[in-house]
């Protein structure tokens, strides 16, 4: 949601590395979880810029690392990747390693997938020369009662 | 069971091949809607929220039972509707297509591919199209063609404005169609549904167009109507142009207690008459037949067979009810209608109405029947006495461990057009002492028959009564006795069997000129008239005798499969005294020998069989049976038939007939066989059929050419018909193929028609046995 | 020259109780097959016995076709022909003798023009080929027995008891025939 910008954003991770100035990135490390509004992200490693006191870029390692988020008009987007870069500047996601991307029922997979949560942009194509595959997959509108496909 | 398309000749791969990287999946069109679709590709990418999701680079789509596969893939997630652009290959439970675009909506399972070529799954059907409008599991082609050829091998194709192809009901509709065969066009027409699988399935047969100078061109159209699981129909309209249009119909049915089957054919007016009016008008003689009028009005056939089994048993034993009527317009339909020396030989129609039933011991029946005469050169007169109604039991039982005991009876009343009219008791207890030990067999029998009748009074006046009577005892004496030797022959092992065997007869003499002469004849002079207690056929005459005939049978029996490779046989009939009963002109047989009899029969192997009847009768020094039938079968289904017979009249004494019949089926190659016969009578120096064919069949197109002469009428001119057939293989229905029709046509066409029960039949499990002889 | 009296009827070894089964329950041909059976010694199992020994006559067909016409075109000699399809399964259902056929046919004249009565002469050829056929049958098994007793190395096979034994059917002693004739090629179709 847009309005997650106003909330507060809480971190909590194993321990935490601050940068003198605004140059270097804070590091945290170890069960990462920050959340801001409908914002979830849990990961192995965050790296925080800030600039003027405002976080402009998160970027995310982990095995994988997880961004869960609610969109405008309230359906859920939940993404794992190995590495995941958060521009809040432009709302864009950047995912890479076996990108899983899951919304509005469907999900998607892919080596690399770039999202821009504002618009809805969707970019998913190979990493660099990996020969990595696209592929989503489309829930019917009435699935069969016996397949009801469990959400994550 | 069903008779398959036979497809052994087509290439090995399909005209649309499988799609290799298709998912293996047995889902139908119906689960479509409650599958879920995925999208794979090189890239994807979506604008915004809503907007079109575009997937490239070796694009697959699949759900349920469809699989697409394209360049591009534009797919829009909420309305479904998609677009696919360039290297578009789609499958589905149903078919299989190659095109450049397509587009539709998953929603709603609507999809539109233009510019394509396609394969049905079943049956090879194939072709191309400007577009085609899928809805779930129906489609229709636009501007389409459809054959079961291989595209590298185009024998004939179907060529339509439209069609609709529904995969489930396994059924499509050509409208405006135009059937070319090899582009050149055969047949129009506006709508024609055929079938795209193997179920039993409404729809056109095989049209069957044949020449023929009598019909003009012959076009016959059967339309199979599969009605309900347990009953269904043929219509078959025909036109020849020479005479005009017929309808014929016929009727299945089949329920647990029984089955039938109803056979009519109706033609309201034929030319043919009209174009030769002296053939019936005019008797061989020229002079014009009385009261004869022109068949041509409302010429037809009838014929229903029913069997009913009756479910209670009376007596203990099984009953069950059978009719067999027939019908025809006119005494020259057979002779006008039918197209083979064989359906036109018969000359007279029986209809039977009957109940019987068997026990362990017995049979009996209570039956009628009538006659029919079917053909104009036989005078009314000749033909048999309908009996009207006849009840007969034959029972026979051991006892006492050493005997056994038995009647046959019979009540028959006869009824005639033209002969006088009577009734007839026949009774005829008997008591026989069967001893038998391993290697010999002794049967002393004692039988007792009483005839009597009530005759009208032309035959009263004959017989000098109302109602003569005869009874006379009948003494005979049967014994045997068996000799076995292992030998081997070629290396085979073999049981070398000598069989002796006597048979004495006592019948005091009874004169019987007077008695009336209902369904009596004398037997054909057989192998077994060697051994039989009469000489004629029926109670009308019962033969005095004082004779003994000896006879040896020898066999070669093969010990590994228990087949007789070779059996032989000869046989005589002393007579101590004249036989004096006679039938109509014929002449006592005086006391001495009778003609030997021989026969012949050797099948060394299973490609070869050969046997020879022949009858030398001393007193006349001449001849009264010769008759030699080879066979010999070549590779698969190759056959060579050669026959020669000679038979004298054994009452006129003067040749009845001396014929000769070669015929051969000679596969030259996987697609050419040639067919042919020629059967000629040395004694009339006349020849009755001459047939040469040739078959070419291809994967999907075979055409036959058969031109034939054979004996068109009692006149004994010949006809010659030349009959072209296409058979555009999977384009008729499953139900019913004019193949086996042909088959029956063309002698030997196939070497199962050789068999009572073919080869091939053996195998099947579900085997049809007819409980009683064809009456 | 080697010849001997004939040995019985030869069974294979472990046939035990055989029931004969047929298309239709009260064929002639089944009765007279099992009057002969029991003759050469095999035990008759009725006709509901489980796990016996089974002798299946499959199919029996009858044809009667046209085999020479005269110069007009009409039938004036037929040949009737009677074929049964049959196989013997042993107790286990193993063929003991493979589903095979025997086709048997008698010719008999029928002139167009002195027809009467040659329906009569039919019925006796029905009978006729009914004992041919149980005879030829008979000998099918016999030969296939006496294989089974070679192979299995028994010198000759056992001596059947000698004594006269009443044959409880009508005639059905195993007849000379005049052997297994080929089939009529028939003339052409209907």
């Amino acid at each position: 949601r847009s309005s997650d910008r106003t909330k507060p954003m809480l971190i909590d991770a194993d321990n935490v590395v601050h940068a003198l100035d605004e140059s270097q990135p804070t590091v945290l490390s170890g069960n990462v979880v920050i959340t801001q509004g409908t914002l979830d992200i849990r990961s192995a490693r965050a790296d925080v810029s800030i600039r003027n006191n405002e976080p402009t870029q998160v970027v995310l390692t982990g095995n994988p690392a997880r961004l869960k988020q609610e969109m405008d008009d309230g359906s859920p987007f939940s993404a794992d990747a190995s590495r995941i870069v958060y521009d809040l500047t432009t709302d864009t996601v950047t995912l890479t390693g076996n990108v899983t991307v899951n919304q509005r029922g469907n999900t998607m997979n892919g080596p690399r997938v770039v999202y821009n949560m504002k618009t809805g942009r969707v970019q998913a194509t190979r990493n660099g020369t990996d020969s990595g595959r696209v592929s989503m997959r489309i829930e019917p509108k009435n699935p069969a009662p016996a397949d009801q496909p469990e959400s994550d | 069971a069903e008779d398959e398309e036979d497809w052994s000749l087509c290439p090995v791969g399909d005209p649309v091949p499988a799609f290799s990287d298709a998912p293996e999946t047995d889902a139908t069109a119906a689960d479509r809607q409650t599958a879920p679709t995925d999208i794979e590709g090189g890239s994807l990418s979506r604008a915004g929220t809503g907007e079109n999701i575009v997937v490239q680079d070796n694009v697959r789509l699949s759900r349920g039972d469809q699989f697409l596969h394209t360049d591009l893939l534009s797919y829009n997630e909420e309305s479904g509707q998609y677009v696919a652009e360039g290297g578009v290959r789609y499958q589905d439970s149903g078919m299989r297509i190659v095109a450049e675009r397509a587009e539709g909506d998953q929603n709603a399972d609507r999809h539109s591919i233009q510019d394509l070529r396609y394969q049905l799954t079943e049956r090879r059907g194939n072709g191309g199209a400007e577009r085609i409008d899928l809805h779930g599991a129906q489609g229709s082609l636009v501007g389409s063609t459809y054959t079961t050829c291989d595209p590298s091998d185009q024998q004939w194709q179907l060529k339509a404005e439209q069609i609709d192809i529904d995969t489930e009901e396994g059924m499509a509709v050509a409208r405006n169609a135009v059937v070319r065969i090899r582009d050149v066009p055969v047949l129009y027409v506006p709508w024609f549904m055929f079938p795209i699988d193997d179920r039993r399935r409404t729809g056109l047969l095989y049209p069957s167009i044949s020449m023929s100078g009598r019909n003009g061109l012959d076009w016959k159209q059967p339309i199979y109507l599969n009605l309900a699981p347990n009953y269904d129909a043929t219509l078959t309209p025909r036109i020849m142009t020479d005479r005009g249009a017929m309808i014929g119909t016929e009727f299945r049915w089949l329920y647990p207690e029984g089955k039938g089957t109803v056979y009519g054919e109706w033609m309201p007016h034929d030319k043919l008459p009209g174009s030769e009016p002296d053939k019936y008008l005019l008797d061989d003689n020229g002079n014009p037949i009385p009261g004869a009028r022109l068949p041509e009005d409302d010429r037809g056939l009838f014929r229903l067979d029913a069997l009913h089994n009756l479910g209670n048993s009376w007596f203990g034993g099984k009953w069950h009810a059978r009719a067999n009527l027939g019908w025809v317009s006119d005494t020259h339909y057979l002779d006008d209608f039918s197209n083979s020396l064989f359906g036109r030989s018969s000359y007279q129609m029986t209809s039977t109405v009957g109940l019987y039933g068997r026990g362990r011991y017995w049979d009996a029946g209570l039956m009628a029947d009538h006659q029919q005469l079917t053909d104009y050169t036989v005078p009314e007169l000749n033909l048999r006495y309908d009996r009207l109604p006849r009840a007969y039991l034959n029972w026979s039982q051991p006892f006492a461990t050493w005997f056994e005991a038995g009647v046959t009876a019979e009540a028959v009343r006869f009824r005639h057009e033209v002969r006088d009219e009577g009734s007839r008791l026949d009774f005829k207890p008997y008591i026989s002492m069967p001893l038998e030990g391993a290697s010999w067999f002794l049967r002393p029998t004692l039988a007792w028959r009483y005839t009597a009748y009530e005759l009208d009074d032309a035959l009263a006046t004959v017989a000098g009564e109302r109602s003569p009577s005869r009874s006379l005892p009948i003494a005979s004496l049967d014994a045997g006795v068996y000799f076995d030797r292992s030998t081997t022959i070629g290396g085979e092992r073999y049981l070398h069997t000598l069989e002796p065997r006597i048979y004495y007869l006592n019948v005091p003499y009874r004169d019987q000129s007077g008695l009336p002469r209902f369904d009596t004849t004398p037997m054909t002079y057989s192998w077994g008239q060697l051994f039989r207690d009469n000489r004629y056929t029926g109670p009308d005459r019962q033969s005095d005798a004082n004779q003994l005939t000896t006879a040896l049978t020898t066999r070669l029996i093969s010990e590994d499969d228990g087949r007789e490779r070779l059996s032989a046989s000869i046989g005589q009939i002393q007579y101590f005294e004249d036989v004096r009963t006679t039938l109509g002109n014929e002449q006592p047989i005086e006391q001495g020998k009778s003609a030997w009899i021989a026969d012949v029969s050797v099948s060394p192997n299973d490609r070869w069989n050969i046997n020879v009847g022949y009858q030398w009768d001393p007193k006349f020094r001449g001849e009264d049976l010769a008759s030699l039938r080879l066979r010999y079968l070549m590779g698969e289904s190759g056959v060579v038939n050669l026959g020669y017979r000679y038979r004298r009249n054994p009452t006129t004494r003067e040749d009845l007939l001396e014929q000769v019949d070669f015929s051969f089926l000679y596969p030259i190659d996987q697609n050419w066989s040639v067919v042919g016969r020629y059967y000629y009578s040395l004694l009339d120096d006349k020849l009755l059929e001459s047939i040469a064919g040739v078959q070419w069949e291809s994967c999907c197109l075979a055409v036959r050419l058969v031109a034939r002469r054979y004996v068109r009428n009692r006149d004994g001119d010949l006809d010659d018909s030349l009959r072209l057939e296409f058979e555009l293989k999977g384009l008729g229905s499953a139900g019913q193929k004019t193949e086996s029709e042909l088959r029956r046509a063309i002698l030997g066409y196939d070497r199962d028609d050789l068999y009572l029960v073919p080869p091939s039949l053996i195998t099947d499990d579900y085997v049809d046995s007819s409980p009683d002889p064809i009456l | 020259c080697g010849f001997h009296l004939r040995n019985a009827l030869v069974l294979p070894p472990d046939l035990g109780p055989v029931k004969v089964v047929s298309a239709d329950r009260y064929s002639p041909l089944a009765e007279s097959l099992a009057q002969a059976l029991v003759r050469s010694g095999a035990e008759i199992a009725p006709a509901d016995a489980a796990d016996t020994a089974v002798l299946d006559l499959v199919a029996e067909r009858w044809g009667d076709t046209p085999i020479s016409v005269d110069a007009r075109g009409r039938a004036q000699e037929y040949s009737l022909r009677y074929a049964v399809i049959f196989e013997v399964r042993g107790r286990d259902g193993t063929a003991i003798l493979p589903r095979q056929a025997v086709e048997l046919s008698r010719d008999y004249i029928s002139v167009p023009t002195n027809s009467i009565g040659t329906e009569g002469e039919r019925d006796i050829l029905v009978k006729e080929l009914r004992r041919e056929m149980s005879a030829s049958i008979l000998r099918r098994i016999d030969a296939v027995a006496r294989r089974q007793f070679s192979a299995a190395g028994v010198a000759s096979s056992p001596a059947a008891t000698t004594g006269t034994v009443p044959a409880a059917m009508e005639s059905t002693a195993v007849e000379p025939v005049p052997g297994e004739t080929a089939p009529e090629p028939t003339d052409g179709g209907r």
